[in-house]
This record gives structure tokens, C-alpha cells and sequence, in this order.
């Protein structure tokens, strides 16, 4: 009875399909099957030797069905897992994915500035980019005669309009219009006639003020660090200078450490190791008498800085011109750089 | 306003290096722009001169170096006997070495130098005094022995325009005091006298002359010429080059008259008359008006005051009694007539922002003892010096508490005393306050804000603490079009648009090319452009975003999807600020997947711009309507006007092929363009999201296909199906083809009922009833 075992497995191995599996099947267990035929033998035998018999055929039998049912089970595996190997997939050709296009480095990084003045509770606001020649210099300490108007080369629209060459004249619309205390930034584009590698006839400046009672340069210095610290990361240096600024007293430049030699000197800061960034300072009492405030009481700071510049920077751009050309190999680089 | 270093000691001891003067000066407010160490730059430039020159294409010379005679190649216009600094080819200048050269079949033994090789801007020959010995090293000489430093003064600051002025910066920074200029000046007895008469003595409060007899016109000494060379001014001749010598010295401009020329020996300081006109020294001639000051004989003006002389009583080398003019004029006037006239010159540089008034008589008299020196002039014993009125200094009230305040530091009450005083100003302590004088060379200090900042200044920005002010403020909210257009740009970048940002100025020519203008009054023009190509204000996003496409296609750029959100210009009323309406434009060209291997190749088109101002309408929540465009920029059958309460907002679609044919772009790139008023839909609307209830009973989905004539208006089926029954709650189109004269359209209706279950017989009411609508409004019959 081993021996009909032993000749089952052997038979079954090369078997991988179920309708063989079924002929062999039968010819152990069918009908006339050789397993089935040992069974009925057992009414030949006599009583005392049917039992051990009977039972060791049982056994043999229920051995056998195990098999085939073993077996069975295997090939149905074998024969989905072809089936499943024939949708193989290349896996690796490249996925389905949405276009993505770009915001402009502008808008980032003016967001960037934004972000951090909104912070620092900063509201947001904005005025008309063709200005009154009166809010862009008159009340901003700079008459006509003044020399400081050099500073600017100005694009005239007839009748004492003008492309605004900063955007501080949405500090004074806002001093006109809000009641102090206040705490403002106004982003937008401004106008000065000048082009060349650095320097674009429209580009875009975030100016923005403090007013309150009582306030100093060195407040000043506080909000101008934990800014430019946040931008260009916490380990900046920075350094303040003595400037000039119509509508400022004292006034000043902030430079930060040279981004690129860490102070070293090479040919981006000109060997001074340092980069101009962005100029600020007290409020100048005339402004605060042209918006009709007591400069007795009201003290304010203000600032302003330029995004090409910051972008520039940030991105290593080294033609101010390639933010206006919108050459799209240029833009693409700004794919999904909302997160940086 | 480059300053030399060498120059400046003679006014004040430096006690440092060049790199830590310019980084003090930096600090303290007088930011150096650039630096030139002019004795790191001789390397090995000796003085060489020329014995013999042989002029053609190349000039070649000869030139005795002391030890032997080499050739050299050169473009600079010499003279036989000049003494100039020259390097032997092997050696080294401005920190290049000099090598051997061929022209040709000769060969160039070393270099001659200009100012150039030493490191300076402006290109000059430096001629050497003819005493020095051939082969002297440059770094043997005095004068070579300096640091350029070019200072960027700020308009408020026209003192420090001189050395006397950085000088008495510099006195306050290293706490060192200024040295006295010393010289003597011998005068004589003269006969003849010039008289002045000032008739504006508003524009003009003080005039200061010298009469000057007999001077010798010639080369001046190479120290001056050298001094001038370095502060970037070609010298002339001794006379001319004196009176830039003094102006850069102490800060007055001068002006040398030829006194022969004069007529009648009188001048008189007057206003110009209307139809005036004047032969400047430059040759040109300026038409002057009754609002410029002049400086006049009796017949005409003889200069412009303050800005320029004329070329008629100019010194020449003819001159033999000159007159040497110093005064002061008024910075408004002279800005004024400056700007009017275009002319910016040294001495109007210096007039706008203010020159010492007492100082016209010590820079006349300085002027004066070089020319006898250097000129052999005979100066006259009467000199000239009308004064209008006195020039107090100015009275400042300040507390020391005040400065603290303005500063935000504890600067005890004698460092701040100590600091004002060192700024060469006097103080006078009136118990808890204190009176300063500012000195008739300050144009910038009226107020204790500005006493503050010149003790911050000194005292070092840098020393000053860093504070958070505490001002207790909520910010404000950004304004709903700030949000909404910060919104569509995440919107359209994530979906595969690029923003560009274009110039708000474009060119009004291009505008009426491509039919975007009807008429060039309706534009915004700028007085002064750049250029022609940058004339007007932009009225429409359209021309910028279409010439991005153009310079993408050019650049083979084969997939163009770019969106720009800024504002457009429309004239407004006469005299008020236009209307600035910010505008969002889409600009389609091109493919409309990147290369892959899952979609077909195809182009954009007009639906994919509607996709995409579709989402944006959602965004903000604003019901359009389409209705065909009547613009002449957009194809007339391919493109739509936005309609929004009523009001053409935007138009979008394919560009007409008349535009692109003007455009140079071949016919087959379609170009869709378009451009939406965000300003005036964002104002009108409002956008609530409530959460909808999720369905309490299964919805029902049916599909009709309905064949119809080609010309029939989905969007209006749209809309009637949608109005048939209150429990149809999206109708979709899925499928879409034509046949002939023939469309058909297959719409999938989901039904929705919120108090119960649909009966069959309920959904087939709505359906019958829907394709009974359909069929009478449209002529559309069911497909079976």
C-alpha cells in the first residue's frame, strides 16, 4: 500500500494542469480505480483480518484524496499566478502627472516678504502706480527744487501725474485715511527711467511704516532684524549705516553679509563683503506735518527695499532684465517652488 | 566726488590705512563706492621719454628709459619730449604683466600707460614733469604714492563735495583737527578797477572777484594737472585748471573771465532777458528766459550763473588780465535754470545743494596766490566782495533727552556734547537744553531730528540697540481682491500655467498694428519714455502676453501656457488719476500635454481657455454669459465676450488670422488669448460655501442622445434641461460628434430626489418631458 502511495506522488509531480490530474485521479479513485478496487476486497477477507485491513485502506484512500485535493489547489495557484505575470506592468515608465506650471520668483518672493510682515501683524495695502506728483515728492519732503528728486528719474504723465518711483505715496494716502496706530506694508510696482543689467525701468519695492507714540531707531533696528534675519535665515550679519532719505531723520542702509564669500569679498558685493538690502529710517517731521499729524506726538519709522533685488539674491539671478522677458525655460524653474 | 588721499592730508592727518578710513567714512555716513590704491598699482611704470615717433596706423615711439631706448606700439597722441610713465615689456602694471607684442613684422617692447593701467575710469595720459630722470619708478615719486577713493555724497551733504569737506568729516570721525591752508599772496596797485553791480541779489547774495594782471597762459605744474587727473578732470591750462584745483579743494566754484573781452569794465549780475541767448564754452547755444540768473557786461550775458561761463570771455591762450569769479548763488535758481536747460556741470552739482557763503573770499584769494605762483598773474590790491546780506548760523533748540529719544540709547549728556562739537559746530548748554549752531557750510540741519542723526553717526549706528517696538495692533485683513488674486494664481499655476509679469508701458504703434486700440487718445502717454517701444501705458494685458508667445515660439519653445494678473491703465477725467483696474490675461500657444506617451498630441484651443476662466469665475463666485465678440482682435466665429451684470468684463478665444499674419508667425499656431476685469467682478460678488446635505435616497442616472442641426447652442440646452424639473441636479455632456449638416449630443441627467425614492414611472415623466423641450425649442430629435 506504501508502494501505491509512493507511485501517486510520483505520477502527479510533472502535472500542471487539472483535466491530467483528473485522469489520474480516476485511476487511483474512479470507479475502477486501483485504490477503490482494494476496497472492495474487503468483503473477501475474513472478520478478524477485515478490521486491520479495512482501516489501513481507509487510510490510504483519505491519504490519497489529501493529495489530489493538495495538489489541486496548487495548480489552480500556479495558473493564476501566470495569468497575473501576463499584466505585468513597466514600472518604470514615468507616471501620469498634471501639468504644473509656475508662479513668477517675483510674486514668491513677495509673498515670502509678506508672509513675514503679516507675522509681525503688518497689514497690507496699496495705491495707484500713476501717482500725484504731490504725494509721490511734494509731501514726502521733496519739493520740486530739492536736488534729493535727482534720486529719481521720473516718468511724467502730463498735468502733475507721475509713474510713482516708490510706493511710499500709499504711506501717506494711508496717513490721510486711517486713524493711528498704525502698522502697514505696501508692495506694488514702481517706476524710475533707468535700464540696464541691474536696474529695470518698472520694478517692484515693499515699502512699509510704523506710527505710534513712542518709537525710535532703535525699534527700527529690531523690526529690520528679525526681518531680514527670517529671510536670508537666522545667522545673517547685518549691518547699519548712515544714509540719506527725504523723508526720513536719521536715516539708514542695512547691509547684510555677502551671501556668497560670507564677508570675504568678491565680485557680487565688490569686495566690501557686504550687500546693500534695503533702506529705512525715522519719520521726517515734515511728512507727518504734510499728512497733517503733530509730529510732536506721532513718532513713525518706515522702510523699503527692493524684490529684484531680494530675488536676485535668493535665486542667484545676475540679469535683472530675465524677470521681464518671461521666457518660459525661465519661469519653469520656478515649478512648485511654493515651498522652499 | 573722488578724493585723494595724499590730497586730503593736507587738510587733515588720516591716522590710518586706506581701507579703514573708507570703512569709517562708510559707516559714518560718506559711503565709498570704489577704491583705487593707486601705489598697489605701479608695479614696475618708470618715467620714459620720447625721442622720436613715427606716425601710421599704429603710432610706434622711441623711448629713453635712462638704461637704453625701446620701441613701443601705441595709440595715444604724444608729443616728441614728453615724459610719461611706461612699462618694459617683462614687468608688471595694475597687477598685469606687460609682454612683448607684435604689430605686424615689429615688435613692442612694453606699454605706455594712462590712467587706465593705474586703475582709474577715465582714460588720460599722464605727462611728468620734464626735471624728472628718465628711469625714475613711478613709486619713487610722490604723487603716485596715494589712494583713490570715490565717495557717493548724498544731495544733502554738498559740503563734503571738496576736500575741506571730507576733511572735516574726517576731523570728527578720528577726533583729529583740520590743518589751515597756508600761503601768501602779494598784491599790487592797478589803475584799472572792474566794477560789479548785482541787481537779483535774491539769486545772487554774494560776489566775490579778483582782478588778476598779466598771467602767463600754459601747461600747469603736474601736481595740479595730476590732482585733476585723478578727481576724473582733464586739465586745460593753468588758468582753467586752477579754478577746478580750488573748486575741488574747497568746495567753491569759480569762473576765470578774460577782462579784454569784457565790455565797459563792469559786471552785473541780473536775470535774463526773454530772447536772450548765450555761446556756452562747450560751443552750444543756450536760449535763456527772464526766470535764469546771469552774469552780464553791459551789452550781454557773459555766463550762465553758476552753471556755465561763455565762450566769448572765455580764457584762451591769448589771455593776459583775467577775472576771477566767486560767489554764491541761490540752489533753487540754479537747479532751476540747470534743469530747464538739460546742462548739469561741476559747479551746478555744487550750487543745487549748497556752497559755503562764507567762503567765496578765502577760495578767490587761494585761487588767486596760485595763479601768481603758477601763472606769474599780478594780482590787483581792490578786490570785489558784494554782500547782500549777512549769513547767520543757523539756531538749533534741542535736549540731550530729545536725542536719546530719536535714538533709542543712553548717550550720556557729554558724549553727545563732545560729538556735536567735533562736527565743527558751537553748543551752548541752556539747562535741560541746549543751543546749536549749525555753520553757514551745513544745508542740512534745521531740526533736533537731524542733530540726532549726525550724533547717531558719529556715535555708530552699529553701537545703537536692537528693540521690537510693542505697538499692540491686530493686522487688518487683506483686501478680497488681494485674496481672490493670490488665489488664482495658486489656482492656474497648479494647472499648469506659468505667470509672467510684463511691463506696464508698451508701444502705442503695436497696439493699433494688432487692432488692440481703436483710437491713440483713449491712451495714457509718458512725457519722457525710454523708448519709442515703451510710450504708453498698457490698456489691455493682451499685446504683453501676446508678445510673450511671439519671443516663446521664436525660441522654439513649442508649449506656451502663461497667465499675468497686473493692472491696465483707461484715462480717467481730466486731471484725475486713471482707473487702474487689476486684469487677469491667459495666453495659450501650442501643445497641450508636455511629450508623453498617454495622450495624443494635440493643440490648445478655445475650450482649454475657457477650462480655465471657468475655474476662475467659480472662484469668485460670478454668473457670465458668453456672448460672439465683436472685437477686431479675436477671431470673429472662435472667441466670446464675457458678459457680468450686463457689462462687457473680458473677451477670450483664438486671436484673428489677420493678427497673426501680422505677427509673423506662421497661420497654423493657433493662439488663444484673453484677458478678464478682476476688479470690476470681485467688488460685485461674494462667495458663500454651506455644506450641502448628502443624498438620502439613491440618485438616478439617465442618458439621452439628441441629433440636431450644427449650429444649435449646447449651452442653451444646457440650460433648459436644467430648468425642467427642480430634481434634475447636474446635467454633464458625455459624448459629442458631428455628421454632416448633423451633431450629436449625449447628456447624462442625474436626478435627485431629497423626500423619497424615485418611481420608474417619475424618472421616464421628467426624461419625457425633458426631450419634449428639447425637441420643440431645438429641432433635435431622439437617437433611438
Amino acid at each position: 500500500m506504501e508502494e501505491i502511495l509512493e507511485k501517486l506522488k510520483q505520477e502527479i509531480k510533472e502535472i500542471h494542469n487539472l483535466e491530467s490530474l483528473k485522469k489520474v485521479k480516476a485511476a487511483y479513485l474512479g470507479k475502477k480505480g486501483c485504490i477503490t478496487k482494494l476496497l472492495k476486497n474487503i468483503s473477501t477477507l475474513s472478520a478478524e483480518k477485515r478490521k486491520n485491513y479495512g482501516e489501513k485502506v481507509n487510510r490510504l484512500k483519505r491519504e490519497a484524496e489529501k493529495i489530489f485535493s493538495q495538489k489541486s489547489e496548487s495548480i489552480k495557484k500556479e495558473i493564476e499566478n501566470l495569468s497575473l505575470e501576463r499584466e505585468k506592468l513597466d514600472i518604470t515608465l514615468p507616471g501620469r502627472r498634471y501639468a504644473k506650471g509656475s508662479l513668477h520668483p517675483l510674486s514668491i518672493v513677495l509673498r515670502e516678504i509678506e508672509d513675514i510682515f503679516e507675522g509681525l501683524n503688518f497689514s497690507i495695502e496699496e495705491g495707484p502706480e500713476i501717482e500725484y506728483e504731490l504725494y509721490n515728492f511734494d509731501m514726502l519732503n521733496m519739493p520740486k527744487e530739492h536736488p534729493a528728486r535727482d534720486m529719481h528719474d521720473t516718468f511724467y504723465i502730463d498735468e502733475g501725474m507721475l509713474l510713482r518711483t516708490h510706493t511710499s505715496p500709499v504711506q501717506i494716502r494711508v496717513l490721510k485715511e486711517k486713524v493711528p496706530p498704525l502698522m502697514f506694508i505696501s508692495p506694488g510696482k514702481v517706476y524710475r527711467r533707468d535700464a540696464d543689467i541691474s536696474h529695470s525701468p518698472m520694478f517692484h519695492q515693499v515699502e512699509g511704516m510704523i506710527v505710534d507714540k513712542k518709537l525710535s531707531f532703535s525699534h527700527l533696528k529690531g523690526i529690520m532684524t528679525v526681518f531680514l534675519r527670517k529671510f536670508f535665515g537666522e545667522e545673517t550679519e547685518l549691518r547699519f549705516r548712515p544714509s540719506y532719505f527725504p523723508f526720513t531723520e536719521p536715516s539708514a542702509e542695512v547691509d547684510i553679509q555677502c551671501i556668497v564669500c560670507k564677508g570675504n569679498g568678491c565680485r557680487l558685493c565688490s569686495y566690501t563683503g557686504f550687500l546693500e538690502i534695503l533702506g529705512c529710517g525715522v519719520v521726517h517731521p515734515n511728512v507727518f506735518k504734510a499728512a497733517g499729524y503733530d509730529p510732536e506726538i506721532w513718532k513713525g519709522l518706515a522702510f523699503g527695499m527692493g524684490v529684484e533685488r531680494m530675488a536676485m539674491l535668493k535665486y542667484g539671478i545676475d540679469d535683472i532684465r530675465l524677470f521681464f522677458e518671461n521666457d518660459y525655460r525661465f519661469l519653469k524653474n520656478f515649478s512648485l517652488t511654493a515651498v522652499t | 566726488m573722488i578724493v585723494s588721499l595724499n590730497w586730503l592730508n593736507e587738510f587733515v592727518e588720516i591716522p590710518c590705512d586706506a581701507r579703514e578710513f573708507v570703512y569709517r567714512l562708510t559707516m559714518s555716513g560718506l559711503e565709498a563706492e570704489g577704491i583705487v590704491c593707486l601705489n598697489e598699482m605701479l608695479g614696475s611704470a618708470r618715467v620714459g621719454e620720447i625721442k622720436d615717433i613715427k606716425k601710421g596706423n599704429i603710432n610706434w615711439v622711441t623711448v629713453d628709459i635712462k638704461d637704453k631706448d625701446i620701441e613701443i606700439a601705441t595709440n595715444l597722441s604724444l608729443n616728441i619730449g614728453d615724459k610719461i610713465p611706461v612699462v618694459e615689456a617683462g614687468g608688471e602694471v595694475g597687477k598685469r604683466k606687460v609682454q612683448e607684442k607684435a604689430f605686424g613684422n615689429k615688435v613692442s617692447y612694453g606699454v605706455i600707460c594712462s590712467t587706465k593701467n593705474f586703475g582709474m575710469e577715465n582714460e588720460e595720459l599722464i605727462k611728468l614733469e620734464k626735471e624728472v630722470e628718465n628711469g625714475t619708478y613711478l613709486r619713487d615719486i610722490k604723487e603716485f604714492d596715494d589712494c583713490l577713493i570715490d565717495f557717493d555724497i548724498t544731495p544733502n551733504r554738498g559740503d563734503c563735495l571738496s576736500m575741506l569737506g571730507i576733511a572735516r568729516d574726517a576731523s570728527a570721525i578720528f577726533n583729529k583737527p583740520l590743518k589751515k591752508l597756508e600761503y601768501n599772496l602779494e598784491e599790487e596797485r592797478f589803475e584799472q578797477k572792474i566794477k560789479v553791480t548785482v541787481e537779483n541779489t535774491r539769486d545772487c547774495p554774494r560776489y566775490s572777484a579778483r582782478l588778476i594782471k598779466n598771467v602767463n597762459i600754459k601747461e600747469s605744474p603736474f601736481l595740479i594737472r595730476f590732482r585733476l587727473l585723478k578727481c576724473g578732470i582733464r586739465p586745460i591750462n593753468n588758468i582753467v585748471d586752477i579754478t577746478n584745483y580750488v573748486m575741488l579743494a574747497l568746495g567753491q566754484p569759480l569762473h576765470a573771465f578774460d577782462v579784454e573781452k569784457l565790455k565797459g569794465s563792469e559786471i552785473i549780475v541780473r536775470s535774463a532777458r526773454n530772447g536772450e541767448s548765450i555761446i556756452t564754452l562747450d560751443g552750444k547755444e543756450r536760449m535763456l528766459s527772464e526766470d535764469m540768473l546771469v552774469i552780464a557786461d553791459r551789452t550781454k550775458p557773459i555766463a550762465i550763473a553758476g552753471i556755465m561761463g561763455g565762450e566769448e570771455t572765455g580764457v584762451t591762450e591769448e589771455t593776459r588780465d583775467i577775472l576771477i569769479e566767486s560767489a554764491h548763488f541761490n540752489p533753487v535758481s540754479v537747479r532751476m535754470t540747470a534743469r530747464k536747460l538739460l546742462m548739469h556741470t561741476e559747479a551746478s552739482h555744487r550750487f543745487e545743494r549748497g556752497v559755503d557763503p562764507e567762503n567765496t573770499m578765502e577760495a578767490a584769494n587761494y585761487a588767486a596766490y596760485l595763479i601768481q605762483r603758477y601763472a606769474q598773474g599780478h594780482v590787483s590790491q581792490d578786490f570785489v566782495d558784494v554782500k547782500v546780506k549777512d549769513f547767520p548760523e543757523r539756531g538749533i533748540i534741542c535736549s540731550y533727552n530729545d536725542i536719546r529719544e530719536i535714538i533709542g540709547c543712553d548717550i550720556e549728556d557729554e558724549k553727545i556734547r563732545d560729538t556735536i562739537k567735533s562736527l565743527h559746530m558751537s553748543l551752548e548748554d541752556r539747562k535741560e537744553r541746549f543751543l546749536v549752531r549749525v555753520p553757514t557750510f551745513r544745508f542740512d540741519l534745521f531740526q533736533c531730528e537731524d542733530i540726532a542723526e549726525e550724533v547717531a553717526r558719529i556715535y555708530g549706528y552699529n553701537r545703537i540697540p536692537s528693540i521690537l517696538p510693542s505697538t499692540p495692533l491686530l493686522s487688518q485683513k487683506k483686501s478680497r481682491l488681494a485674496t481672490v488674486s493670490e488665489k488664482i494664481k495658486d489656482v492656474l499655476s497648479n494647472n499648469g500655467l506659468s505667470e509672467v509679469i510684463n511691463y506696464s508701458f508698451v508701444n502705442a504703434e503695436e497696439l493699433k498694428k494688432y487692432n488692440l486700440i481703436r483710437d491713440e487718445d483713449e491712451l495714457i502717454k509718458i512725457s519722457n519714455p525710454l523708448s519709442s517701444e515703451q510710450n504708453v501705458m498698457r490698456p489691455t494685458l493682451l499685446l504683453g502676453l501676446l508678445n510673450n508667445v511671439i519671443l516663446n515660439v521664436s525660441r522654439s519653445v513649442l508649449r506656451v501656457p502663461l497667465f499675468e494678473i497686473g493692472r491696465i491703465f483707461i484715462k480717467g477725467e481730466r486731471g484725475r488719476l486713471p482707473y487702474e483696474p487689476l486684469t487677469l490675461g491667459i495666453a495659450l500657444s501650442g501643445r497641450r500635454y508636455e511629450p508623453c506617451w498617454y495622450e495624443r498630441e494635440t493643440d490648445f484651443d478655445f475650450y482649454d481657455i475657457k477650462g480655465f476662466f471657468e475655474d476662475v469665475f467659480y472662484l469668485i463666485g460670478a454668473d457670465v454669459e458668453y456672448r460672439q465678440t465683436k472685437n477686431p482682435f479675436f477671431h470673429p466665429q472662435k472667441a466670446t465676450d464675457v458678459v457680468f451684470e450686463k457689462k462687457i468684463v473680458g473677451h477670450f478665444g483664438e486671436i484673428h488670422p489677420e493678427v497673426i499674419h501680422k505677427t509673423g508667425l506662421k497661420v497654423k499656431n493657433t493662439i488663444v488669448l484673453g484677458e478678464i476685469n478682476l476688479s470690476e467682478m470681485v467688488e460685485k460678488t461674494r462667495k458663500v460655501i454651506f455644506f450641502r446635505r448628502l443624498p438620502r435616497y439613491p440618485l438616478v442616472i439617465r442618458d439621452i442622445s439628441l441629433l440636431m442641426e450644427r449650429s444649435v447652442q449646447v449651452g442653451e440646452i444646457l440650460k433648459t434641461i436644467e430648468d425642467t424639473d427642480k430634481h434634475i441636479d447636474k446635467v454633464y455632456i458625455f459624448d459629442l460628434f458631428t455628421k454632416g449638416k448633423e451633431k450629436s449630443v449625449g447628456f447624462r441627467i442625474i436626478l435627485r430626489n431629497d423626500e423619497k425614492t424615485f418611481t420608474e414611472d417619475e424618472v421616464q415623466y421628467i426624461i419625457d418631458r425633458v426631450v419634449q423641450r428639447i425637441e420643440e425649442k431645438f429641432a433635435a430629435r431622439l437617437r433611438r
